[in-house]
Protein backbone atom coordinates (compact mmCIF):
# COMPACT_ATOMS: atom_id res chain seq x y z
CA UNK A 1 0.00 0.00 0.00
CA UNK A 2 1.28 3.37 -0.48
CA UNK A 3 -0.16 6.79 0.33
CA UNK A 4 0.87 10.28 -1.21
CA UNK A 5 -0.13 13.75 -0.09
CA UNK A 6 0.01 15.64 -3.09
CA UNK A 7 0.20 19.08 -3.24
CA UNK A 8 -2.60 19.85 -0.48
CA UNK A 9 -3.94 23.07 0.53
CA UNK A 10 -6.74 23.74 2.62
CA UNK A 11 -8.85 26.91 3.49
CA UNK A 12 -11.41 28.05 5.39
CA UNK A 13 -13.45 31.03 4.58
CA UNK A 14 -15.98 31.71 6.42
CA UNK A 15 -18.02 35.36 6.90
CA UNK A 16 -15.46 37.16 9.21
CA UNK A 17 -11.91 35.49 8.05
CA UNK A 18 -9.89 33.10 5.84
CA UNK A 19 -7.55 30.55 7.27
CA UNK A 20 -4.88 29.13 4.83
CA UNK A 21 -4.52 26.00 7.19
CA UNK A 22 -2.63 24.10 4.88
CA UNK A 23 -0.30 25.25 2.44
CA UNK A 24 1.02 22.65 -0.32
CA UNK A 25 1.55 19.71 1.98
CA UNK A 26 3.43 16.91 0.25
CA UNK A 27 4.15 13.73 2.26
CA UNK A 28 4.56 10.10 0.82
CA UNK A 29 4.02 7.34 3.41
CA UNK A 30 4.79 3.64 2.63
CA UNK A 31 3.85 0.41 3.46
CA UNK A 32 4.12 -0.66 7.19
CA UNK A 33 5.46 2.84 8.55
CA UNK A 34 5.03 4.87 11.69
CA UNK A 35 4.63 8.31 11.19
CA UNK A 36 4.09 11.30 13.69
CA UNK A 37 3.18 14.29 12.58
CA UNK A 38 4.36 16.92 15.39
CA UNK A 39 3.17 20.83 15.65
CA UNK A 40 1.80 23.29 17.85
CA UNK A 41 -1.92 23.84 18.69
CA UNK A 42 -3.53 25.08 15.27
CA UNK A 43 -1.30 23.96 12.56
CA UNK A 44 -3.79 22.08 10.65
CA UNK A 45 -2.43 18.57 11.33
CA UNK A 46 -5.82 17.60 12.78
CA UNK A 47 -6.84 18.86 9.76
CA UNK A 48 -4.33 17.05 7.39
CA UNK A 49 -5.66 13.99 9.03
CA UNK A 50 -9.53 14.62 8.66
CA UNK A 51 -8.46 15.26 5.03
CA UNK A 52 -6.67 11.84 4.88
CA UNK A 53 -9.67 10.26 6.58
CA UNK A 54 -11.87 11.75 3.73
CA UNK A 55 -13.94 13.86 6.67
CA UNK A 56 -13.08 16.96 4.93
CA UNK A 57 -12.12 17.89 0.98
CA UNK A 58 -9.19 20.09 0.24
CA UNK A 59 -8.97 23.35 -1.33
CA UNK A 60 -6.69 21.61 -3.34
CA UNK A 61 -4.34 18.91 -4.15
CA UNK A 62 -5.04 15.51 -3.76
CA UNK A 63 -4.66 12.12 -1.73
CA UNK A 64 -3.99 8.99 -3.56
CA UNK A 65 -4.72 5.76 -1.75
CA UNK A 66 -2.78 2.38 -4.08
CA UNK A 67 -2.71 5.24 -6.88
CA UNK A 68 -6.23 5.54 -6.38
CA UNK A 69 -7.83 9.39 -5.74
CA UNK A 70 -9.47 9.52 -2.19
CA UNK A 71 -13.20 11.77 -1.55
CA UNK A 72 -14.89 10.07 1.35
CA UNK A 73 -14.16 8.20 4.71
CA UNK A 74 -13.98 4.56 4.38
CA UNK A 75 -13.04 1.33 6.38
CA UNK A 76 -9.47 1.37 4.39
CA UNK A 77 -8.46 4.54 6.42
CA UNK A 78 -9.47 3.48 9.95
CA UNK A 79 -9.75 6.50 12.43
CA UNK A 80 -8.96 6.76 16.38
CA UNK A 81 -10.18 10.28 17.58
CA UNK A 82 -9.32 11.86 20.69
CA UNK A 83 -12.66 10.58 22.69
CA UNK A 84 -12.61 7.44 22.00
CA UNK A 85 -16.25 7.97 19.76
CA UNK A 86 -17.25 4.78 20.91
CA UNK A 87 -21.48 3.88 21.17
CA UNK A 88 -22.60 4.07 24.72
CA UNK A 89 -25.77 1.80 23.43
CA UNK A 90 -23.45 -1.19 22.99
CA UNK A 91 -21.54 -3.30 24.65
CA UNK A 92 -17.34 -3.35 24.36
CA UNK A 93 -18.03 -6.67 21.95
CA UNK A 94 -20.88 -4.63 20.01
CA UNK A 95 -18.63 -1.68 19.48
CA UNK A 96 -15.65 -3.54 18.33
CA UNK A 97 -17.89 -5.73 16.15
CA UNK A 98 -19.44 -2.52 14.70
CA UNK A 99 -17.28 -1.98 11.56
CA UNK A 100 -17.80 -5.62 10.46
CA UNK A 101 -21.11 -5.68 10.68
CA UNK A 102 -21.65 -2.68 9.08
CA UNK A 103 -19.27 -4.11 5.98
CA UNK A 104 -21.66 -7.22 6.07
CA UNK A 105 -19.27 -10.20 8.13
CA UNK A 106 -20.89 -13.42 9.41
CA UNK A 107 -21.89 -13.40 12.95
CA UNK A 108 -19.38 -16.05 14.34
CA UNK A 109 -16.52 -14.73 12.40
CA UNK A 110 -17.37 -11.29 13.73
CA UNK A 111 -17.52 -12.12 17.32
CA UNK A 112 -13.98 -14.14 16.61
CA UNK A 113 -11.78 -11.53 14.91
CA UNK A 114 -13.37 -8.90 17.64
CA UNK A 115 -12.38 -11.46 20.17
CA UNK A 116 -8.86 -11.75 18.58
CA UNK A 117 -8.02 -8.00 18.69
CA UNK A 118 -9.68 -7.26 22.12
CA UNK A 119 -6.90 -9.92 23.84
CA UNK A 120 -4.72 -7.94 22.35
CA UNK A 121 -5.28 -4.72 23.92
CA UNK A 122 -6.09 -7.09 27.06
CA UNK A 123 -9.72 -6.28 27.77
CA UNK A 124 -11.17 -9.68 27.31
CA UNK A 125 -12.80 -9.98 30.64
CA UNK A 126 -14.55 -6.66 29.84
CA UNK A 127 -16.31 -7.79 26.86
CA UNK A 128 -19.44 -7.30 27.61
CA UNK A 129 -19.48 -4.10 30.07
CA UNK A 130 -21.07 -1.11 28.84
CA UNK A 131 -18.89 2.35 27.73
CA UNK A 132 -19.30 4.00 30.72
CA UNK A 133 -17.80 1.62 32.98
CA UNK A 134 -14.51 1.86 31.68
CA UNK A 135 -11.83 4.56 32.23
CA UNK A 136 -10.65 6.46 29.64
CA UNK A 137 -7.99 4.59 29.03
CA UNK A 138 -9.80 1.09 28.56
CA UNK A 139 -12.08 3.33 25.92
CA UNK A 140 -8.75 4.20 23.99
CA UNK A 141 -7.93 0.52 23.86
CA UNK A 142 -11.26 -0.60 22.65
CA UNK A 143 -11.13 2.15 20.09
CA UNK A 144 -7.76 0.63 18.86
CA UNK A 145 -9.46 -2.76 18.92
CA UNK A 146 -12.08 -1.96 16.95
CA UNK A 147 -9.94 0.02 14.37
CA UNK A 148 -7.77 -2.97 13.86
CA UNK A 149 -10.59 -5.27 13.27
CA UNK A 150 -11.16 -2.76 10.04
CA UNK A 151 -8.38 -4.36 8.47
CA UNK A 152 -7.41 -1.21 6.74
CA UNK A 153 -4.76 0.11 4.55
CA UNK A 154 -3.59 2.68 7.35
CA UNK A 155 -5.13 3.59 10.34
CA UNK A 156 -5.03 7.28 11.36
CA UNK A 157 -4.70 7.85 14.77
CA UNK A 158 -5.78 11.79 15.70
CA UNK A 159 -3.97 12.55 19.27
CA UNK A 160 -5.60 9.43 21.28
CA UNK A 161 -3.86 10.05 24.02
CA UNK A 162 -3.66 13.37 24.62
CA UNK A 163 -6.78 12.89 26.86
CA UNK A 164 -5.13 10.24 29.51
CA UNK A 165 -3.24 10.92 32.75
CA UNK A 166 0.86 10.56 32.11
CA UNK A 167 0.55 7.04 33.46
CA UNK A 168 -2.28 5.70 31.65
CA UNK A 169 -0.75 7.29 28.45
CA UNK A 170 3.02 5.98 28.94
CA UNK A 171 1.36 2.57 29.23
CA UNK A 172 -0.63 2.65 25.70
CA UNK A 173 2.80 4.12 24.12
CA UNK A 174 4.07 1.02 25.11
CA UNK A 175 1.23 -1.23 24.12
CA UNK A 176 1.05 0.34 20.83
CA UNK A 177 4.66 0.12 19.99
CA UNK A 178 4.26 -3.87 20.81
CA UNK A 179 0.72 -4.23 18.45
CA UNK A 180 2.75 -1.80 15.45
CA UNK A 181 5.35 -4.40 15.45
CA UNK A 182 3.31 -7.24 15.66
CA UNK A 183 0.68 -5.95 13.20
CA UNK A 184 2.75 -4.64 10.96
CA UNK A 185 0.10 -1.84 10.43
CA UNK A 186 1.03 1.66 8.64
CA UNK A 187 0.26 4.41 11.14
CA UNK A 188 0.26 8.24 10.84
CA UNK A 189 0.00 9.23 14.10
CA UNK A 190 -1.25 13.22 15.31
CA UNK A 191 0.51 14.68 18.40
CA UNK A 192 2.24 17.60 20.12
CA UNK A 193 3.89 15.45 22.57
CA UNK A 194 7.98 15.28 21.35
CA UNK A 195 8.68 12.35 23.88
CA UNK A 196 5.63 10.11 22.63
CA UNK A 197 6.40 10.96 19.31
CA UNK A 198 10.20 10.35 18.81
CA UNK A 199 9.07 7.31 20.69
CA UNK A 200 6.74 5.47 18.46
CA UNK A 201 7.63 6.67 15.28
CA UNK A 202 10.11 6.22 12.16
CA UNK A 203 9.90 9.19 10.75
CA UNK A 204 8.84 12.86 12.72
CA UNK A 205 7.32 15.32 10.89
CA UNK A 206 7.06 18.61 12.00
CA UNK A 207 4.69 21.19 10.98
CA UNK A 208 4.42 24.93 11.26
CA UNK A 209 1.78 26.71 12.13
CA UNK A 210 -0.56 29.25 9.74
CA UNK A 211 0.00 28.08 7.14
CA UNK A 212 0.53 24.58 7.80
CA UNK A 213 3.73 23.71 6.12
CA UNK A 214 5.66 20.48 6.62
CA UNK A 215 9.01 22.33 8.19
CA UNK A 216 11.34 19.55 9.14
CA UNK A 217 11.40 15.95 8.70
CA UNK A 218 13.29 13.61 11.32
CA UNK A 219 14.13 10.00 10.83
CA UNK A 220 14.91 8.32 13.91
CA UNK A 221 16.83 5.90 13.43
CA UNK A 222 16.81 4.34 17.10
CA UNK A 223 16.91 0.94 17.94
CA UNK A 224 13.44 -0.61 18.96
CA UNK A 225 11.78 -1.53 21.74
CA UNK A 226 11.86 2.10 22.40
CA UNK A 227 11.75 3.40 26.02
CA UNK A 228 11.12 6.48 27.06
CA UNK A 229 13.71 6.96 29.68
CA UNK A 230 16.50 6.11 27.19
CA UNK A 231 18.99 8.85 26.58
CA UNK A 232 19.27 8.08 23.05
CA UNK A 233 15.60 9.08 23.06
CA UNK A 234 16.47 12.17 25.36
CA UNK A 235 18.62 12.79 22.60
CA UNK A 236 16.78 13.05 19.67
CA UNK A 237 13.88 14.75 21.21
CA UNK A 238 16.04 17.32 22.22
CA UNK A 239 17.00 17.57 18.97
CA UNK A 240 13.41 17.96 17.57
CA UNK A 241 12.24 20.23 20.16
CA UNK A 242 14.68 22.82 19.53
CA UNK A 243 13.18 22.97 15.50
CA UNK A 244 9.50 22.58 17.11
CA UNK A 245 10.30 25.12 19.62
CA UNK A 246 10.24 28.11 16.94
CA UNK A 247 6.75 27.23 16.12
CA UNK A 248 5.14 26.92 19.41
CA UNK A 249 6.92 30.53 19.71
CA UNK A 250 5.13 31.83 16.61
CA UNK A 251 1.86 30.51 17.74
CA UNK A 252 2.36 31.78 21.58
CA UNK A 253 2.86 35.18 20.49
CA UNK A 254 -0.14 35.54 18.27
CA UNK A 255 -1.96 34.82 21.00
CA UNK A 256 0.02 36.86 23.87
CA UNK A 257 1.74 40.28 23.02
CA UNK A 258 4.13 40.25 20.63
CA UNK A 259 6.98 40.80 22.46
CA UNK A 260 6.56 37.45 24.67
CA UNK A 261 9.93 34.87 24.55
CA UNK A 262 9.88 31.91 25.53
CA UNK A 263 13.12 31.57 27.28
CA UNK A 264 12.97 34.87 28.81
CA UNK A 265 9.38 35.31 30.14
CA UNK A 266 9.68 31.84 31.75
CA UNK A 267 9.60 31.76 35.22
CA UNK A 268 12.09 29.25 35.79
CA UNK A 269 14.45 32.33 33.72
CA UNK A 270 15.84 34.11 36.72
CA UNK A 271 18.65 36.49 35.42
CA UNK A 272 19.96 36.58 39.31
CA UNK A 273 21.24 33.61 39.73
CA UNK A 274 22.51 32.79 36.09
CA UNK A 275 26.47 33.26 36.17
CA UNK A 276 26.81 32.69 32.60
CA UNK A 277 27.27 29.21 31.49
CA UNK A 278 23.90 27.69 32.70
CA UNK A 279 25.80 27.51 36.20
CA UNK B 1 -75.53 2.81 29.01
CA UNK B 2 -72.80 0.57 30.50
CA UNK B 3 -71.73 1.04 34.40
CA UNK B 4 -69.78 -2.03 34.41
CA UNK B 5 -66.35 -1.10 35.46
CA UNK B 6 -64.70 -4.11 33.29
CA UNK B 7 -66.23 -2.54 30.14
CA UNK B 8 -65.26 1.20 30.80
CA UNK B 9 -61.76 -0.05 31.13
CA UNK B 10 -61.68 -1.94 28.24
CA UNK B 11 -63.34 0.69 26.26
CA UNK B 12 -60.79 3.18 27.21
CA UNK B 13 -57.67 1.80 26.79
CA UNK B 14 -59.13 0.61 23.69
CA UNK B 15 -59.28 4.43 22.84
CA UNK B 16 -55.61 5.34 23.99
CA UNK B 17 -53.92 2.25 22.88
CA UNK B 18 -54.79 3.29 19.24
CA UNK B 19 -54.92 7.19 19.47
CA UNK B 20 -51.41 6.27 20.99
CA UNK B 21 -49.51 4.58 18.40
CA UNK B 22 -51.36 6.61 15.66
CA UNK B 23 -49.76 9.80 16.96
CA UNK B 24 -46.31 7.69 17.47
CA UNK B 25 -46.63 7.06 14.11
CA UNK B 26 -47.70 10.44 12.48
CA UNK B 27 -45.32 12.40 15.30
CA UNK B 28 -42.25 9.74 13.95
CA UNK B 29 -43.07 10.90 10.30
CA UNK B 30 -43.33 14.57 11.17
CA UNK B 31 -39.84 14.38 13.09
CA UNK B 32 -38.20 13.14 11.03
CA UNK B 33 -39.52 15.48 7.81
CA UNK B 34 -39.06 18.42 10.08
CA UNK B 35 -35.58 17.32 10.75
CA UNK B 36 -34.85 16.49 7.17
CA UNK B 37 -35.92 19.44 5.05
CA UNK B 38 -34.43 22.44 6.70
CA UNK B 39 -36.99 24.61 5.43
CA UNK B 40 -39.75 23.02 6.60
CA UNK B 41 -37.81 23.15 10.10
CA UNK B 42 -37.56 26.57 10.26
CA UNK B 43 -41.24 28.02 9.17
CA UNK B 44 -43.34 24.58 10.57
CA UNK B 45 -41.17 24.08 13.67
CA UNK B 46 -42.47 27.02 15.65
CA UNK B 47 -46.21 26.67 14.45
CA UNK B 48 -45.89 22.95 16.16
CA UNK B 49 -44.32 23.88 19.48
CA UNK B 50 -47.28 26.19 19.47
CA UNK B 51 -50.19 23.99 18.39
CA UNK B 52 -48.64 21.98 21.51
CA UNK B 53 -49.50 24.69 23.79
CA UNK B 54 -53.06 24.35 22.80
CA UNK B 55 -54.92 22.22 25.32
CA UNK B 56 -55.89 18.93 23.51
CA UNK B 57 -59.20 18.97 25.20
CA UNK B 58 -59.69 22.32 23.34
CA UNK B 59 -59.41 19.97 20.01
CA UNK B 60 -62.73 18.30 20.82
CA UNK B 61 -65.28 20.81 19.77
CA UNK B 62 -63.49 20.75 16.37
CA UNK B 63 -63.32 16.81 16.70
CA UNK B 64 -67.10 16.52 17.34
CA UNK B 65 -68.15 18.53 14.36
CA UNK B 66 -65.39 17.00 11.82
CA UNK B 67 -66.19 13.13 12.79
CA UNK B 68 -69.95 13.37 14.88
CA UNK B 69 -69.82 12.41 18.56
CA UNK B 70 -68.59 9.06 18.24
CA UNK B 71 -65.39 7.13 18.75
CA UNK B 72 -63.00 8.93 16.64
CA UNK B 73 -63.66 12.16 18.02
CA UNK B 74 -62.02 10.99 21.30
CA UNK B 75 -59.39 9.33 19.13
CA UNK B 76 -58.50 12.19 17.49
CA UNK B 77 -58.01 14.00 20.70
CA UNK B 78 -55.91 11.67 22.06
CA UNK B 79 -53.78 11.51 18.58
CA UNK B 80 -53.60 15.54 18.11
CA UNK B 81 -52.76 15.90 22.23
CA UNK B 82 -49.78 13.75 22.13
CA UNK B 83 -48.27 13.51 17.95
CA UNK B 84 -46.95 17.06 18.55
CA UNK B 85 -44.96 16.35 21.99
CA UNK B 86 -43.41 13.29 20.06
CA UNK B 87 -42.57 15.24 17.04
CA UNK B 88 -40.74 17.99 18.68
CA UNK B 89 -38.96 14.91 20.64
CA UNK B 90 -37.95 13.14 17.51
CA UNK B 91 -36.59 15.97 16.21
CA UNK B 92 -34.59 17.28 18.90
CA UNK B 93 -33.58 14.00 19.41
CA UNK B 94 -31.70 13.72 15.83
CA UNK B 95 -30.58 16.90 15.92
CA UNK B 96 -28.32 16.10 19.63
CA UNK B 97 -26.85 12.69 18.28
CA UNK B 98 -23.29 13.91 19.28
CA UNK B 99 -21.70 14.15 15.35
CA UNK B 100 -18.91 12.33 16.25
CA UNK B 101 -20.60 9.37 16.22
CA UNK B 102 -21.79 9.75 13.11
CA UNK B 103 -17.75 10.79 12.02
CA UNK B 104 -16.85 7.54 13.66
CA UNK B 105 -19.90 5.27 11.81
CA UNK B 106 -18.68 7.08 8.69
CA UNK B 107 -14.95 6.15 8.50
CA UNK B 108 -16.34 2.64 9.52
CA UNK B 109 -17.76 2.48 5.91
CA UNK B 110 -21.51 3.58 7.34
CA UNK B 111 -23.60 5.73 4.99
CA UNK B 112 -27.09 7.08 4.34
CA UNK B 113 -29.96 4.71 6.37
CA UNK B 114 -27.06 2.24 7.68
CA UNK B 115 -25.99 5.71 9.56
CA UNK B 116 -29.40 6.42 10.73
CA UNK B 117 -30.25 2.50 11.71
CA UNK B 118 -27.08 1.48 13.61
CA UNK B 119 -26.11 5.10 14.88
CA UNK B 120 -28.78 7.88 14.83
CA UNK B 121 -31.81 5.85 15.96
CA UNK B 122 -29.90 4.02 19.42
CA UNK B 123 -28.51 7.52 19.71
CA UNK B 124 -31.46 9.61 20.19
CA UNK B 125 -32.91 6.51 22.02
CA UNK B 126 -33.01 8.57 25.36
CA UNK B 127 -34.71 11.94 23.96
CA UNK B 128 -37.67 9.78 21.73
CA UNK B 129 -38.48 7.49 25.34
CA UNK B 130 -38.82 10.91 26.82
CA UNK B 131 -40.90 12.36 24.36
CA UNK B 132 -43.45 9.17 23.86
CA UNK B 133 -43.43 10.02 27.57
CA UNK B 134 -44.55 13.15 27.44
CA UNK B 135 -46.94 12.21 24.72
CA UNK B 136 -48.66 9.47 26.59
CA UNK B 137 -48.94 11.72 30.07
CA UNK B 138 -51.10 14.32 26.92
CA UNK B 139 -52.95 11.06 25.56
CA UNK B 140 -53.92 10.33 28.55
CA UNK B 141 -55.28 13.37 29.93
CA UNK B 142 -57.28 14.12 26.05
CA UNK B 143 -58.52 10.90 26.75
CA UNK B 144 -60.47 11.38 30.51
CA UNK B 145 -61.20 15.37 29.36
CA UNK B 146 -62.74 13.41 26.05
CA UNK B 147 -64.41 10.59 27.76
CA UNK B 148 -66.34 13.30 30.68
CA UNK B 149 -67.30 15.41 28.28
CA UNK B 150 -68.94 13.01 25.54
CA UNK B 151 -68.88 9.22 25.74
CA UNK B 152 -71.26 6.93 25.75
CA UNK B 153 -69.01 4.19 27.94
CA UNK B 154 -65.12 4.36 29.43
CA UNK B 155 -63.86 5.33 32.60
CA UNK B 156 -64.30 8.93 32.30
CA UNK B 157 -67.94 8.38 31.59
CA UNK B 158 -68.55 6.37 34.25
CA UNK B 159 -67.26 9.16 36.47
CA UNK B 160 -69.63 11.67 35.12
CA UNK B 161 -72.23 9.25 36.15
CA UNK B 162 -71.08 9.04 39.46
CA UNK B 163 -71.19 12.63 39.85
CA UNK B 164 -74.50 12.40 38.59
CA UNK B 165 -75.57 9.85 41.00
CA UNK B 166 -74.08 11.73 43.47
CA UNK B 167 -72.09 8.97 44.25
CA UNK B 168 -68.89 9.74 45.63
CA UNK B 169 -67.49 6.40 46.40
CA UNK B 170 -68.63 5.62 42.28
CA UNK B 171 -66.37 8.28 42.17
CA UNK B 172 -63.46 7.70 44.20
CA UNK B 173 -63.30 4.18 43.15
CA UNK B 174 -62.93 5.20 39.44
CA UNK B 175 -60.23 7.48 40.59
CA UNK B 176 -58.28 4.71 41.86
CA UNK B 177 -58.94 2.83 38.96
CA UNK B 178 -57.59 5.54 36.60
CA UNK B 179 -54.61 5.98 39.19
CA UNK B 180 -53.65 2.38 38.88
CA UNK B 181 -53.59 2.25 35.29
CA UNK B 182 -51.75 5.31 34.65
CA UNK B 183 -49.03 3.71 37.19
CA UNK B 184 -48.95 0.20 35.65
CA UNK B 185 -48.16 2.17 32.62
CA UNK B 186 -45.73 4.14 33.98
CA UNK B 187 -43.82 1.83 35.95
CA UNK B 188 -44.03 -1.25 33.97
CA UNK B 189 -43.56 -0.11 30.87
CA UNK B 190 -41.98 3.16 30.53
CA UNK B 191 -39.81 2.25 34.01
CA UNK B 192 -38.57 -0.37 32.20
CA UNK B 193 -37.54 0.97 29.00
CA UNK B 194 -36.00 3.76 31.18
CA UNK B 195 -34.02 1.21 32.95
CA UNK B 196 -32.65 -0.51 30.75
CA UNK B 197 -31.51 2.97 28.98
CA UNK B 198 -30.20 3.69 32.16
CA UNK B 199 -28.21 0.69 32.79
CA UNK B 200 -26.81 1.15 29.19
CA UNK B 201 -25.63 4.78 29.27
CA UNK B 202 -24.93 4.73 32.64
CA UNK B 203 -26.82 7.63 33.55
CA UNK B 204 -28.41 9.88 30.62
Amino acid sequence: MSLVVENVSKKFITKHKKTHTLENVDLYVENGEFICILGPSGCGKSTLLNIIAGLEKTTSGKILLNSKDITKPGPDRAVMFQEAALFPWLRVIDNVEFGMKIAGIDKKFRRQKALKYLSMVHLTNFQNSYIHELSGGMRQRVALARALTLDSDILLMDEPFAALDSQTKHILQLELQKIWWETKKTIIFITHNVEEAVMLADRVIVMTANPGRIKKEFKIQLARPRVLESIDLTYVVKEVMENLKEEVEKVAKAEYDPDWNLEKDSILSDSDTDMGSNL
Amino acid sequence: MDNTLGIAVLASLKRIVIGYLVSIIIGLIVGIIIYKIKYLDENLGPLILGLQTLPSICWLPFAILWYGLNESAIIFVITIGSTFAVAIAVDSGIKNVNPLYIKAARTMGANGFGIFRNVIIPASLPNLISGFKQGWSFAWRALMAGEMLSASKGLGQVLMVGRDLADISQVVSVMIVIIVLGLIVDKLIFGRIERNLREKWGLI
